[in-house]
């Protein structure tokens, strides 16, 4: 359509407002200075369509205009943006028919400045760290002998070289498959999502993303969200590998191990050929001495058999007898001993009681017992007047003469 | 070994298990020589497959179909 048709007509024939609007459109689309712009501004009027788009206003002290970010570019992003935050867009001009209002259709967009990088960096860490994406139980262990190690870089780089490098001369039996990725600008959180998504479905059992050092702008594509959750949900272990010891990206917390370098991720990921072949000897060695500890503890079993049978035969069994004999006679020995002592003590006793009923106990009570030559006397009719009597008492005898006798009247 | 189709990692968890059972020192005579011999052929087949290991490095290319297709990569640094 050109401007000279609409006037024309307009006095003949009105045109419509679409017209119009389709004629404005092509016209600012056609113009290259708006085509691929760059500008700094501050978003405002923030909103997220459940679509994925992003609608927001840009704006600086004096002016502002209406931007849009469709799901495809917005997919990319590496910051979550919010009402307030200083932006540096790239994208073209062009006019919204149905609306009538012309607006930046946004590319890429990064947080301007340090500072505002930082922030971004932060809160996106935060939020991914709040929904445990970086939870320590998350973390998979590396397998110890990989077969296929899947690399994420530029095939130009420093850091394929030196993941080949490392990984040929550690452990030559892993297969190494590159996937070319841009690692840096516009285009390459898209990039990396891609090489996700191709070994995502590939048999590689580790993979390797990540880039050389450079400044905080060129790693800036392993801050993206959409990287970090593609990340989270790979079937293998995957190491990243960002820039120099000192640089940390929201892949490296995500990621199962963060190695400081590629170098050190080539390193972490397999072991060392010359220290496997060192424990096989090892193993040989400790396989050849634990079977000859075992063929020497079975010899010394025998040996021990051996010299316990051959105890048997000379004369322990007789010697275990003997034994057995002799504390048996103990044993019998001793119960005769205690059945002695028994029958010795109520002996005692009787021999006790006997003795109470002896004469000489009587005697020495201060009783005496008279006899004469024909016996003992217990009646006046034994004795005569003038025969010799002996009086017993307890501890010898008295001669004596009966003088005279009487007997009781009542016989006692 | 009788299974060809063994992995590297399996003949050296396998290796471990047999030496760690003839340090156990449980086994009978027989039964540890019988484990001796198959560490023995454990470590021969781990010996000759760090000995002969040869990789492959591949780079993906995009194919005509769009799909990525595996092709060498070679890189003159690599040693």
């Amino acid at each position: 359509m050109d401007i000279s048709s609409l006037r024309e007509r307009a006095q003949t024939e009105p045109g419509s407002v679409t017209e119009l609007n389709e004629y404005i459109k092509g016209r600012l689309e056609s113009d290259s200075r708006l085509s691929r712009i760059y500008i700094r501004g501050e978003i405002s009027n923030f909103t997220r369509h459940f679509s994925g788009h992003l609608y927001f206003s840009l704006k600086d002290e004096n002016s502002q205009i209406r931007a849009v970010m469709f799901r495809s570019a917005a997919s990319a992003l590496t910051f979550v943006p919010e009402d307030g935050m200083k932006v540096l867009v790239t994208g073209s001009v062009s006019l919204y028919v149905k609306g009538g209002s012309y607006q930046i259709y946004v590319t890429s967009l990064r947080p301007d400045g340090l500072g505002a990088l930082y922030l971004a960096y932060e809160r996106l860490k935060q939020k991914l760290a709040a929904e445990g994406l970086f939870a320590e139980e998350r973390k998979r262990p590396l397998p110890p002998f990989p077969k296929k190690i899947g690399v994420i870089t530029s095939p130009t780089g420093a850091a394929i070289r030196d993941v080949l490098h490392i990984t040929g001369r550690r452990y030559p039996l892993a297969d190494i498959v590159l996937y070319p990725a841009l690692v840096q600008g516009e285009g390459a959180p898209q990039s990396l999502l891609k090489g996700l998504a191709y070994f995502e479905a590939s048999d590689a059992d580790v993979v390797i993303i990540g880039r050389g050092g450079g400044s905080i702008e060129d790693l800036w594509a392993f801050n993206s969200e959409a990287v970090a959750r593609k990340i989270a949900t790979m079937p293998q272990p995957i190491v990243s590998a960002v820039g120099h010891e000192t640089d940390f990206t929201i892949c490296d917390f995500v990621a199962d191990l963060r190695a400081p370098t590629p170098s050190a991720a080539a390193e972490l990921c397999v072991p060392d050929i010359r220290e496997l072949l060192m424990s096989l000897d090892a193993a040989a060695a400790r396989a050849a001495a634990a079977l000859s500890h075992t063929a020497k503890r079975k010899r010394e079993r025998v040996l021990a058999y051996k010299e316990r049978l051959s105890l048997l035969g000379k004369g322990r069994l007789f010697e275990d007898k003997k034994q057995r004999l002799l504390r048996c006679h103990e044993k019998i020995k001793g119960a005769a001993k205690a059945e002695f002592m028994k029958r010795h003590a109520e002996i005692s006793i009787k021999a006790e009681k006997l003795e109470a009923l002896s004469p000489l106990k009587v005697l020495r009570r201060g009783y005496c017992a008279a006899r004469t030559e024909r016996g003992a006397l217990s009646s006046v009719e034994q004795a005569s007047v003038g025969e010799d009597l002996f009086i017993l008492v307890s501890d010898g005898k008295i001669l004596a003469t009966v003088k005279e006798k009487e007997r009781y009247s009542d016989g006692r | 070994m009788e299974d060809k189709s063994i992995s590297f990692e399996e003949a050296m968890e396998k290796l471990d298990g047999a030496i760690r059972a003839l340090e156990g020192g449980s086994l009978g005579l027989g039964a540890a020589m019988q484990t001796y011999e198959q560490a023995v052929k454990l470590l021969r087949f781990c010996h000759t497959t760090l000995e002969s290991a040869e990789r492959r490095v591949s780079v993906l290319l995009e194919g005509e179909d769009g799909g990525m297709v595996e092709a060498p990569f070679d890189t003159a640094d690599e040693t």
